[in-house]
């Protein structure tokens, strides 16, 4: 049997023409949202630790730290725990003498939030370490199995309040 | 033969534009990592100032703590840090000589320069920062 190429390969090119744009236009369309995903998660991450920092101005005392949660008396007496409540930067804020409670929910997409409290030199200026990870999740994204974005910030904090009282 | 020419020019054609399309996606996840490195390099620029301020009351004592931190290429002379990709960065303090600041005050410039090391061994600037100290009265 004689292939007729001539009639045959126009077709073919042409179709694959056709899938090659539209290809082209999906893979344009993932980009440009994959772009704005991994942005966006890394700003969420910077975020938190700019308002964790701006609630370590007031730190008075310690009350309790560990892995994954910073509590500590305020210079106006509350009582505030920081720690992550699935997705969400939670501020929990006790006031004792006026028996008044408040919580503030930040959805910082979070993956991880965590603490460590240190001394300089053993003995020296406290230091606290924030680490924070942040991610996207699969349905945020377009297209079959899209990738979940993970971005992390991780600061030093000198707590100076705490430090000259 | 022209429709033999034909398919190998079409084919060709596609080719490019799919390695073009591939080149493109890779440089895409080259600058998410990039500006992750780039947001490490600054958080870890603000820690270091972080602790310049700590040890900001011990003013006499500047010279002592960091005055030996001003080079990158001796593992002496410089503070690490590995980030949660596993890169490591590198910064250096330079102190200058006291001087005269904003209202009256004196004190002394610190400048915090953050590295990262290229595979080759070399060191790449990421960030620099300026904080003062000023002298306790």
């Amino acid at each position: 049997m004689n292939i007729q190429l001539d009639i045959v390969l126009p077709p073919i090119i042409v179709g694959t023409l056709i899938l090659l744009i539209m290809g082209l236009n999906r893979l344009m369309m993932e980009s440009n949202t994959d772009a704005r995903l991994s942005k966006d998660v890394q700003q969420f991450a910077n975020t938190a630790l700019l308002v964790i920092q701006e609630e370590l101005r007031d730190v008075d005392a310690i009350v309790e730290v560990n892995d994954s949660t910073f509590s500590f008396r305020s210079a106006t007496a509350d009582t505030i725990h920081i720690f992550r409540d699935n997705r969400e930067m939670i501020f929990l804020r006790r006031n004792a003498a006026l028996n008044v409670q408040d919580t503030t929910r930040y959805a910082a997409r979070l993956a991880d939030l965590r603490f460590t409290l240190s001394q300089l030199d053993g003995t020296g200026p406290f230091m606290l370490r924030v680490r924070v990870a942040s991610e996207s999740l699969p349905q945020e994204g377009v297209g079959i199995n899209p990738p979940r974005y993970r971005a992390f910030a991780s600061r030093d904090f000198y707590l100076r309040n705490l430090d000259f009282n | 033969m022209g429709q033999t020419l034909l398919a190998l020019a079409a084919i060709s054609l596609f080719m490019y534009t799919a390695v073009n399309v591939n080149r493109t996606h890779v440089a895409a996840v080259g600058e998410t990592v990039a500006k992750q490195q780039v947001s490490n390099a600054i958080n870890y620029a603000q820690s270091v100032s972080e602790l310049i301020y700590a040890q900001g009351q011990f003013y006499a004592n500047l010279d002592t703590r960091f005055g030996s931190l001003n080079d990158v290429n001796s593992p002496s002379g410089r503070l690490s840090y590995v980030t949660t990709l596993g890169d490591s960065l590198f910064a250096t303090i330079e102190l200058a000589p006291e001087e005269p600041l904003i209202h009256g005050a004196y004190g002394r410039v610190a400048t915090i320069q953050v590295y990262s090391q290229e595979s080759g061994g070399s060191f790449r600037s990421r960030v620099s920062l300026l904080v003062t100290i000023i002298r306790p009265d």
